[in-house]
């Protein structure tokens, strides 16, 4: 369990958080919407201690992730999968070289074993053959996918995922979608979605909380964003959904 | 309060931070072997070509130059050791100094900075690696290994213009020429100007190493941080040979 209490952060004279508080459940899937700018990607990196919080909280099962040793942060890091708004590929490796990084730094594994886990990692983000395409060789949305398949190569308990299916067509994201929701079955992974992809928010989410001006505007189910009588929450579902509602399911 | 001075006191903080990361990192951390080999690939093989040629037009232009002197006073035969004592103890170290400084420096400046404006330094550090130990620690001490080697190297090479400076003006064979080049040289030649290098080396992989890593704004910052490297890590060295002409004057 993670927990932000009253989180506050500011860069010169932006407040970007304003006291957050918010507690993402073991095993369950929170999706983090807002406009663009809100905070979102500076929240998740607040849970991953690359940003560290003016004055607040940050309590990962019970205990303040500010006070961690070097190497009691080593090991709640190795616990965590961070999957990139820009993907965050290492520029001088292969994609399979990216993807097995986090297995040859922590694991001890041989060449055939870490050669099976990539090769399954890369299939699950459907880019089975890409292996030895170096990053700039890549789309957008096939970079999205090979960071995706680096941040879950460990079998992280925790997935951060920063815009899963932004560039990717609706099929691939369908099936992004339907990934992050296997991870959740079958290791029951706990993940925190930021995203502006609506029908990717429906298929995936048991919460969904609704930031904004660094504050929770929403917290609860994603199917009561369209109940909810706050004008704001109610404006952003409308204009959010009204945009492709065919894909709605 | 402090008006204009104080960014350069934050910069400088900062330094000091940076240096004392570093030691902490090289003495209390695991080393990265594999990274060394790399950045010592990078920056020592790398340089192999620049600095020969560098090296040899100096060993051209000094000979035509010290013989023009020399003759004035008939002292051709002096020659060769002009030429040796002069790249060895001054000009062999501060040449390949100078010209590494251009290419790694800013090589590392932004390498590390578009590594940090991708967020890829990120990515190592929430992928439970230490990004410093990982990327800074091996680049500054490989600038500390490669600059005494590529310096050795230098040396021979700008000799070796010496010679073809020399012949130019007359004939001398190359084995008159070698031994005439070695006679007046001792040990107390050869260290002082290697072991200087090493702290050329400490200097230019400190600097491109700190401007990258802690590089901010973008693209924009990237180049700053590339250009600041080079400009920064020039003038350190050339103030750091000054000071330590006078420290091995004073020592050997
Ligand atoms: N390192 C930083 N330095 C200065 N300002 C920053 C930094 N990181 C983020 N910001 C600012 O904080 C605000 C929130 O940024 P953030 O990236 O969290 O937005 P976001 O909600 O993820 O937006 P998007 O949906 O477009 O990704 C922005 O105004 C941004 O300019
Ligand atoms: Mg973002």
């Amino acid at each position: 369990m993670i927990e932000l209490i009253r989180v506050f952060k500011r860069f010169g004279s932006l407040q970007v958080l304003n006291g957050v508080s918010l507690t993402f459940r073991k095993g369950e899937n929170t999706v983090i919407l807002g406009k663009s700018g809100t905070g979102k990607s500076v929240l998740l990196k607040h849970v991953v201690r690359i940003l560290e919080p003016d004055s607040g909280t940050v309590l990962a099962d019970g205990r303040d992730i500010s006070q961690f040793s070097d190497s009691e942060l080593m090991e709640y890091r190795k616990t965590l999968g961070f999957l990139f708004q820009g993907a965050a590929l290492y520029d001088s490796l292969s994609v399979f070289e990216n993807v097995a990084f986090p297995l040859r730094r922590h694991l001890k594994l041989t060449e055939t074993q870490i050669t099976d886990r990539v090769t399954e990692a890369l299939s699950w983000v459907s880019l089975p053959d890409a292996g030895s395409k170096m990053p700039s060789e890549l789309s957008g949305g096939m970079r999205k996918r090979v960071g995706l398949a680096r941040s879950l190569i460990l079998n992280p308990a925790v997935m951060l995922y920063d815009e899963p299916t932004t560039g990717l067509d609706p099929i691939t994201s369908n099936e992004i979608s339907d990934l992050i929701l296997k991870l959740q079955k079958q290791f029951g992974t706990t993940g925190l979605i930021v995203t502006h992809d609506m029908p990717c928010a429906f298929k995936v989410a048991d919460r969904a909380v609704l930031l904004s001006e660094g504050n929770l505007l929403y917290d609860g189910e994603i199917t009561g964003l369209e109940k909810s009588v706050d004008p704001l929450v109610h404006h952003f579902y409308q204009t959010s959904v009204a945009k492709r509602p065919e894909q709605l399911s | 309060m402090t008006g204009n001075l104080s960014p350069f006191f934050i910069w400088f903080g900062d330094a000091f931070l940076f240096l004392r990361d570093f030691l902490v990192s090289l003495f209390r951390k695991k080393f990265e072997w594999k990274q060394f080999a790399r950045q010592l690939d990078v920056i020592g093989t790398g340089s192999l070509l620049l600095v020969g040629i560098s090296g040899l037009a100096i060993g051209v232009v000094l000979s035509m130059q010290f013989n023009a002197t020399l003759a004035r006073f008939g002292a051709e035969s002096l020659l060769p050791s002009m030429i040796s004592l002069s790249v060895i103890r001054e000009i062999g170290p501060i040449i390949t100094a100078l010209v590494v400084a251009g290419r790694v420096a800013s090589g590392i400046g932004a390498e590390l900075g578009s590594m940090r404006v991708t967020e890829q330094i990120d990515a190592l550090d929430v992928s439970a690696v230490d990004s410093f130990n990982f990327l800074v620690v091996p680049r500054i001490v490989a600038g500390i290994a490669a600059l005494p080697l590529l310096t050795i190297y230098c040396d021979f090479i700008a000799i070796g213009g010496g010679y073809i400076g020399i012949l130019i003006e007359r004939t001398i064979t190359f084995q008159e020429y070698i031994s005439a080049a070695i006679r007046f040289i001792g040990p107390d030649d050869i260290f002082p100007g290697v072991l200087k290098t090493t702290v050329f080396g400490f200097i230019i992989g400190f600097v491109g190493s700190y401007n990258g890593y802690k590089t901010t704004g973008g693209t924009v910052g990237v180049g700053l941080s590339a250009t600041n490297a080079v400009v920064l890590a020039s003038l350190l060295i050339i103030v750091a040979e000054v000071l330590l002409v006078k420290i091995s004057i004073l020592f050997f």
